[in-house]
């Protein structure tokens, strides 16, 4: 059951019905029976027994740490940290054996060229469970909450089970806090703001999906599928507009999920902040994709950081570097940030990601690192005004095409194709064709001009949207002020427009989610 | 306290509004991109009638509107009538056509064409002429009621079932329609009949084509009864249940059409299921003579009357009515002389394109005369004049190159009939197919094939082969024709109406430059 | 100590890792007050701050912690 088909839209309007109408004690219970007739029409059945191994281990093992802490010996201490290490790596070998196969089937494979005595392993022929990094990422987040004594532990194994199984968040994120989703277990009354809130968000959401980034990606997929005959300008064409249809595809997805939450009064934390607004690439990763980046910071590089071993290169570099206590920090931040940046990559479960995420951002960052006082006094002699729209403009621009050169190893199948990519628009830089824009031969791709036109309405309607959540935290509360008249006009003509010009019934592929597969 | 109540109130009242809004939003979407084909408007001109004026409607598919004709039944016999039919409507959705029929009139009778429940024409796909007839339904649960029956009775998959039920999500990426004006003027499901530029009046679409038949190819009586298919005679057993506890006034009929044994055998079975219920039932299949139906001239193809055979048909089954029913007279009633009015349009465009049908088919007739003259004919341009008529096809082959060169005339004549010198000359293969007003041409391919369909026609397709590869061929349905030529062009004219070879022929280029031509015996 | 104690020795922390001598925090200051306050330079403060007062942050505490009060609620605690 995708999140954009008809049939979700439905399971929403009578779960929304039986949630309501249980009593408050038993919400939850509602809750956890809808996620598991989501998960049955979402995927294999049986792969649900992997959430429910990653559940009985968290639970076991905080129900362990909570007893274990009242204790005062040492031994009690190693215990609960052995009892947590355990918990955490079992379920990170979990998700490895499953999620994780494109590195030990690269891996060998390249070994296998160089040594052909090593055996090239495939992939275990078992399909992975349904948002299996989402959900083992939140596990692993509740285990170390309770590790560090953050939260109490859940003593009613179903209530930790949906937490795990929460059916909006379940094929795309967000990655939760445990204490944030605590709110699960409470009463919840029927709201009218949260009914309308939860709706307009849908819709919109419909609308970034099924309009803008399906349309978008009918323009890419044609470039690439034939790249001798679009090539100049092409090849940059769909390097530059996929930012686009996945920012589209992923946020868009959010909002179907995070209004789908909101009908029930759940609200689940945002994941996307205006990232192409960011001023720098350390901003952008504070906008895009927040949970994953908010979870890695407090999981993996506060801990790493903290860590006798990084602790240790600090002070020597302190030692080594004492005239310069720039160059002094920049080590211990090189290497915690390539840690930090390894598991980003790492989690999305490839070799193409690790390179087209980690290495390239962990690079990218390094750089501006570096540089950081050159361009500082750089902007101060070219006498550049930093608060200006321009420079911001500017910024955002520079965000974006930093962003749009990595992502390319997202768009490919394979990292040969991705590597590939970077070929054919390096190449195609050769010779450029900028007739193209005029002499509508963005028709040959199967889009037309009223497609376009579309596009650009999008794209405008996106930045103005945009805007007001810079200014109000959130369009709506601005759309609350109107009157009645302009704010029915604007949702129903949103309706008409996703009913319409949405990409979806038979010869349209409803269901793929870039960010399903994670 | 108040206050709050107050704002919920005004809450609820403006959720509702909103709610109708969209709701209505989305009937009028789902209306306007609807496909527009003219055998679907039917329907909508229907709920434009005024109410609870129509006495009979006829219940069928392409049979009826093309049978029917009210104005013709309202001159003879006082009958104000409509034909709710859409081409192949499945008859598993008949209980919703009366469903619907009774929401906008009361009418005195139901007629109902059963030639839907033979095999010939009974379907089972979810798409097509299912579609036919839903998407002239309003958006209602009686339609999704009607599809489900239908899937459920043929036992089909669910899997694109929903752009059934919800057609604007089949039809909504059709955004050409939010240029035709016929689009929005559907937009609300409904059409008045002068908004439409296809002639036909109550739902009577006047058949202007013609095949020619053989007289009476099957006759009642029949021995012997055929099973029908489990899930006809459950639909049929369902529409008659219906009827029965819904006190629907119902008459069945056979339309005339050329049935074959099977078809006939068939219709005895659904007679004696319908006299089982006590429901009247009349095969008009047993009543050619009665009727004067002439299967020469009064039919477009094998299951439609055409204008002289609707008017015979109407005739007939008018006077039945009249003699078995007691149905009002409405001639001479202010409320209905504009139907006077109507008729009298009607008997001038039934002149108008009588004349042409028979124009159409004393060509065919022509033809065939003309076969016996093209035989024997040694005139190239008398022959190739009768050759080149609509109502024959050419197969042409030439596989070897002469060495005389077409004189001036020679090739003037050609010309004329659309013919070009490398025909006889230039390359060293030709191969040539010419019907009437197209024709096909190569010098390098090296086959040609193709079928001339008998779209429902007496005769059965035509499949021809024209080919150089290995060795020479001239086929029709298999049988080679093509004979040694010296250089000519071998050349065989078939009739499409009766499926016949009408000659055999090789037309050779002499030494003068002049045409001759050789008739080849045909053997039958 | 008391909580002016503190915070006289905080600052110092703060002057010192920030590399600026203007520095000066209350209980509300948070990371958006600072410029240079990012998730790195939060590790160093934390670690600084460990080194002055000599105890352990918890790692839970360093994931949750809001605003320079709720740190100097936690030296206090267990700070010497």
């Amino acid at each position: 059951m995708a999140v954009t088909s008809f049939f979700f839209f439905v399971f929403l309007l009578f779960g929304f019905g039986l949630f309501y109408l249980s009593p408050g004690r038993f919400q939850w219970v509602t809750l956890l029976f809808l996620s598991l007739v989501f998960y049955h029409f979402a995927a294999w059945d049986f792969s649900i027994l992997f959430l429910l191994l990653s559940a009985v281990l968290a639970y076991i093992s905080s129900n362990i740490l909570r007893v274990k802490r009242i204790a005062e010996s040492s031994r009690a201490k190693g215990c609960v940290t052995a009892v947590a290490v355990i918990a955490v790596v079992g379920n990170v070998l979990l998700w490895f054996l499953l999620k994780g196969s494109s590195f030990w089937v690269t891996g060998t494979g390249i070994l296998h060229r160089f040594l052909p005595s090593i055996p090239q392993i495939p992939a275990l022929p078992i399909a992975g469970a349904l948002g299996m990094g989402y959900y083992t990422a939140q596990v692993i987040g509740y285990i170390l909450d309770c590790y560090w004594g953050n939260t109490e532990p859940q003593r009613n194994f179903l209530k930790l089970f949906l937490f795990v199984v929460f059916f909006p968040q379940l094929t795309v994120g967000p990655i939760s806090r445990y204490s944030d989703l605590r709110c699960l277990y409470e009463k919840h009354r029927f709201s009218y703001d949260n009914m309308c809130f939860g709706c307009q968000r849908i819709l919109w959401g419909v609308f970034k999906k099924l309009v803008v980034s399906d349309r978008v990606g009918i323009i890419i997929n044609g470039i690439w599928a034939d790249t001798a005959t679009y090539t100049g300008f092409y090849p940059w064409i769909a390097v530059l507009l996929y930012p686009l249809q996945i920012y589209t595809d992923f946020s868009g997805c959010m909002d179907i999920i995070l209004g789908a939450a909101e009908l029930f009064d759940i609200h689940l934390a945002e994941n996307f902040r205006n990232p192409f607004f960011s001023r720098s690439v350390q901003e952008f990763w504070q906008r895009w994709h927040i949970t994953l980046g908010g979870w890695a910071r407090d999981y993996v590089y506060y801990p790493v950081l903290k860590s006798r071993p990084v602790l240790a290169i600090g002070r020597w570099s302190k030692k080594r570097f004492k005239k310069n206590k720039r160059i002094a920090k920049l080590i211990p931040w090189a290497v915690g940030n390539g840690v930090l940046w390894f598991v980003m990559g790492f989690w999305h479960g490839s070799v193409q990601h690790i390179l087209g995420v980690s290495v390239w951002f962990w690079t990218i960052l390094l750089i501006s690192e570096i540089f950081s006082p050159l361009s500082v006094r750089l902007v101060k002699v070219l006498e550049v005004n930093t608060e200006s729209f321009s420079w911001h403009l500017f910024q955002s621009i520079r965000t974006y095409l930093v962003y749009a050169m990595g992502v390319v190893f997202f768009s490919a199948p394979g990292l040969r194709t991705a590597i590939g990519r970077y070929g054919i628009i390096f190449d195609a830089a050769k010779h450029l064709n900028p007739w193209i824009f005029f002499d509508g031969s963005v028709t040959k791709l199967g889009v037309t001009f009223a497609d376009i036109n579309l596009l650009i309405i999008g794209v405008f309607l996106l930045f103005a949207v945009a805007v007001l959540r810079e200014k109000y935290g959130y369009a709506r509360i601005w759309m609350q002020k109107q009157n009645l008249p302009f704010r029915w006009f604007v949702w129903l003509a949103l309706f008409v427009i996703v009913l319409i010009y949405g990409l979806y019934g038979p010869g349209y592929d409803a269901a793929t989610f870039i960010y399903e597969g994670f | 306290m108040y206050i709050a109540e107050q704002g919920k109130l005004r809450r609820i009242m403006s959720f509702i509004c909103f709610m109708c809004i969209l709701w209505q939003l989305f009937l009028n979407l789902t209306y306007l991109f609807r496909n527009t084909n003219w055998y679907k408007l039917n329907i909508p001109i229907f709920r434009t009638e005024k109410e609870n004026t129509i006495d009979v409607v006829l219940i069928g598919g392409s049979s009826v509107y093309e049978g029917w004709n009210p104005l013709q039944a309202y001159k003879e016999q006082g009958i104000i009538s409509y034909n709710y039919s859409v081409a192949s409507a499945p008859a598993a959705t008949y209980i919703m056509a009366i469903q619907d029929i009774k929401e906008t009139q009361s009418p005195r009778l139901f007629i109902i064409d059963v030639r839907k429940f033979c095999s010939i024409h009974w379907n089972t796909t979810m798409d097509g002429e299912l579609r036919h007839i839903m998407d002239s339904q309003n958006i209602n649960i009686k339609r999704l009621a009607s599809i489900e029956y239908y899937r459920r009775l043929n036992d089909l998959s669910i899997k694109d079932a929903l752009s059934e039920y919800i057609d604007l999500i089949y039809y909504h990426s059709n955004t050409e329609a939010l240029t035709n004006k016929l689009n929005w003027q559907l937009s609300d499901n409904r059409l008045e009949s002068n908004q439409t530029d296809v002639y036909f009046e109550n739902g009577f679409y006047a058949g202007t084509s013609h095949t020619f038949m053989e007289q009476y190819c099957t006759q009642y009586p029949v021995s012997g009864r055929s099973v029908l298919q489990k899930a006809v005679k459950a639909c049929y057993v369902d529409l008659l249940e219906y009827c029965q506890i819904n006190k629907v006034p119902l008459l069945l009929i056979a339309s005339p059409f050329a049935m074959t044994e099977d078809d006939a055998k068939e219709l005895s079975c659904l007679e004696e299921i319908a006299r089982e219920h006590d429901v009247p039932f009349f095969n008009m299949n047993k009543f050619y003579n009665d009727m004067r139906l002439d299967f020469h001239t009064d039919f477009v193809d094998t299951q439609h009357l055409n204008i002289y055979g609707a008017s015979k048909f109407t005739s007939f089954l008018a006077d039945y009515l009249n003699k078995n029913y007691d149905l009002p007279d409405h001639r001479g009633e202010p409320l209905f002389e504009i139907w006077d009015k109507k008729y009298e349009d009607y008997c001038k465009y039934e002149t108008e394109e009588g004349l042409k049908l028979k124009s159409i088919i004393n060509d065919k007739e022509q033809a065939i005369k003309d076969e016996l003259t093209m035989r024997t004919s040694n005139n190239i341009a008398e022959w190739l004049f009768l050759a080149s008529n609509s109502n024959m096809a050419m197969l042409m082959l030439r596989t070897e190159l002469s060495d005389n060169i077409l004189s001036e005339k020679s090739l003037m004549l050609l010309n004329g009939f659309g013919l070009k010198e490398d025909m006889l000359e230039g390359s060293s293969s030709y191969i040539g197919y010419y019907s009437g007003k197209s024709i096909f041409v190569s010098t390098e391919e090296q086959s040609y094939a193709g079928t001339i369909d008998k779209m429902w026609g007496p005769r059965d397709d035509i499949d021809y082969l024209i080919s150089a590869i290995n060795h020479p061929q001239v086929c029709v349905n298999g049988v080679n024709y093509y004979t040694d030529c010296n250089g000519g062009v071998f050349i065989v004219v078939l009739d499409i109406n009766t499926g016949e070879i009408a000659d055999l022929a090789i037309i050779n280029v002499e030494a003068n430059g002049e045409l001759s031509i050789h008739h080849k015996l045909i053997e039958e | 100590m008391t909580r002016e104690e503190v915070y006289e020795r905080l600052n110092k922390v703060f002057q010192e890792v920030f590399d600026d001598d203007s520095i000066t925090v209350n209980d509300d200051t948070t990371s958006d007050d600072i410029e240079d306050w990012d998730s790195f330079e939060h590790i160093n403060l934390v670690v600084a701050v460990e080194e002055e007062f000599s105890f352990k942050i918890p790692m839970g505490k360093v994931v949750t912690m809001k605003n320079v009060g709720e740190m100097v609620d936690i030296i206090m605690e267990t700070g010497k």
